[in-house]
């Protein structure tokens, strides 16, 4: 939260600062002649939105500092014992390592928005600190929004992670932090799921809508986001740190607030490209959802 | 505490033998720096001024001040004040730094409180469930850091080079602990490094770097030696702001420790910014 919060603070100081800094006098021969610019049909962020992020980081916040509720679930249904037994990794070592991959991805994929498309295309490959400061905001919120039904909801469920009826054994001793810290019982739902795919999902609504590069690679950058997000889920799995439910549920809900925020406070003012669908239908493993601008 | 300051100073003075050239590319106050064709510090005027310089990536924050004199992250002497923070730890730091174009030394101490980590009975390798354990005292140590940083031009890029000397202090006996700085299991008293890499400049506009780093980490107290090897880049996004990806993890050691074996900081970003024209 305080990253979001102090990268918006500092997209916000760059474009004042590079406004009175004359002394760097940069060609732009990389860059389009066109600048970017912000659709007055979209909107503009605005001070519902700031309430709505300020409530969603406070909440955020409180849900993952309390301690999540004693519901003693830690059943899991045949499905979800099915896909462990298929996917969940032999050794605590390669586990760990699975974790840690889910790690790095979940961190490129949540900074990608605001480094990445905010930042270096849309401000500095595209010359418009207007529309960065827009997608940092509306990232922001939509992130904030993912953080805040993640922490509400793996607060009140208390649902035990699946490595959890390890501990104790020779594998996985009882006193190591995997055993004693409160995040054993925040496996429903995922944090890493929802925050990857409501990441993937702003850089999809952001280049599909926008046209950031202006060419094939928008599409190219999306589908590459929303596969690294299916990965990070996978990867959770692997590392016995999820249940299949758990992934799924957070992926639904990162893809809908990913998409959903952008487009109903925004994007949907302007259909330049058709309205929105999403669909949601059944598959042989679950359920999948396709999106489309 | 004053002889071992100056034999930081001796083990960096050792160090520097890498060519200090004055060149029209920017100050070496990083070697992840390198390369860059243009740099607003060096047109600065020589003054004293206050300067900040954060990091911030998901998820850690490292902010530092500067109180210095010259032109600042170019030519300078300062006082440095920072912090870190992540998931595990919290740490700050304070120490003095001389910077000259293409080379910059820091010599300070820094005190480290891990959130997690406890003290390790000793061993001869360690893997990811022994930092996971929490029978012990958190770890709480303190580091008398020196390093040596410097980037020289070499065809369309730069050599990088990276000479860091750890005294660790607050650990008892023959105690291990996971040193947040370094990112390896440490023993009293001494940690050393050394980086070489290369970077190429990049685009027509010269501000991205990108290339490829090598470190050897030795850990006489165990004894242990790391080789880590991966990936830099920088890409300035205007004159106080710079993306920063860097991804170096351990290749061999003792250790199995994953991700908390190596210099992975993902993206992150970098503010500077300082006083005076």
């Amino acid at each position: 939260m305080l990253t979001r919060g102090v990268v918006v603070a500092l997209l916000a100081c760059s474009a004042s600062a590079s406004a009175e800094e004359p002394r760097v006098a940069a060609p732009k021969a990389d860059r389009p002649d066109k600048p970017l610019v912000w659709d007055s049909r979209y909107g503009r962020f605005g001070p519902g939105q700031f309430v709505i992020m300020g409530t969603a980081v406070a909440v955020a916040a409180a849900t993952n500092f309390a301690h999540p509720r004693e519901t003693h679930w830690s059943a899991a249904p045949p499905f979800d014992e099915s896909v462990r037994d298929t996917f969940r990794l032999s050794s605590y070592g390669a586990r760990s390592k699975a974790r840690d991959a889910s790690d790095i991805s979940v961190s490129l994929l949540a900074t990608f928005p605001f480094v990445v498309d905010s930042l270096m295309v849309a401000y500095w490959y595209r010359g418009s600190a207007d529309v960065a400061l827009q997608m940092s905001l509306i990232d922001a919120e939509a992130i904030s929004v993912a953080l805040a039904l993640q922490g509400t909801v793996t607060w009140a469920a208390g649902r035990a992670r699946p490595y959890v009826r390890d501990c104790g054994t020779a594998e996985l001793p009882a006193q190591t932090t995997d055993c004693e810290s409160s995040g054993r019982f925040r496996s429903f739902f995922s944090g890493h799921s929802s925050l990857s795919f409501v990441s993937a999902s702003l850089v999809c609504s952001h280049h599909l809508k926008l046209d950031l590069f202006d060419s094939s690679a928008d599409e190219l950058t999306c589908a590459l986001a929303l596969g690294a997000a299916g990965a990070t889920a996978l990867l959770r799995v692997m590392g016995d740190m999820h249940y299949a439910t758990d992934v799924l549920t957070g992926a639904a809900v990162g893809t809908l607030v990913g998409f959903g925020i952008p487009w109903i406070h925004h994007y949907r003012h302007a259909s330049a490209k058709g309205p929105v669908s999403v669909r949601v239908f059944p598959t042989v493993n679950g359920v999948a959802m396709v999106g489309g601008f | 505490m004053a002889r071992r300051v100056a034999a930081l100073l001796a083990v960096a003075g050792l160090a520097i033998t890498v060519p200090a050239r004055a060149q029209e590319v920017g100050g070496a106050d990083n070697a992840l720096l390198a390369g860059r064709k243009s740099d607003a510090w060096e047109h600065g005027e020589t003054r004293a001024f206050v300067g900040v310089n954060t990091e911030v990536g998901a998820p850690y924050l490292r902010p530092r001040a500067i109180f210095g004199w010259g032109k600042p992250y170019y030519r300078f002497i300062g006082v440095d004040l920072s912090a870190m923070a992540n998931a595990t730890s919290a740490a700050g730091y304070g120490g003095v730094r001389f910077v000259i174009p293409h080379v910059a030394l820091r010599v300070g101490g820094r005190v480290v409180t891990s959130f997690q980590r406890t003290f390790f009975e000793p061993k001869d390798s360690y893997g990811a469930l022994d930092l996971a354990g929490t029978a012990g005292d958190k770890a709480r140590y303190v580091t008398l850091e020196s390093e040596l940083a410097a980037a020289v031009p070499v065809g369309p890029g730069s050599l990088l080079a990276l000479f860091s000397a750890f005294e660790l202090e607050r650990v008892q006996g023959d105690q291990r602990v996971y040193e947040e700085t370094l990112r390896v299991v440490a023993a009293r008293r001494w940690l050393l490094r050394a980086r070489l890499g290369w970077v190429a400049t990049l685009g027509r506009e010269g501000n991205a770097t990108a290339g490829v780093v090598a470190e050897v980490l030795d850990v006489p107290g165990r004894p242990a030696l790391v080789v880590r090897a991966g990936i830099v880049a920088t890409f300035a996004i205007n004159a106080h702001l710079e993306a920063l990806l860097t991804i170096v993890p351990a290749i061999t050691g003792p250790d199995t420790i994953g991700i908390a074996g190596g210099d992975i900081s993902q993206i992150g970003l970098r503010y500077r910014w300082a006083t005076g024209p």
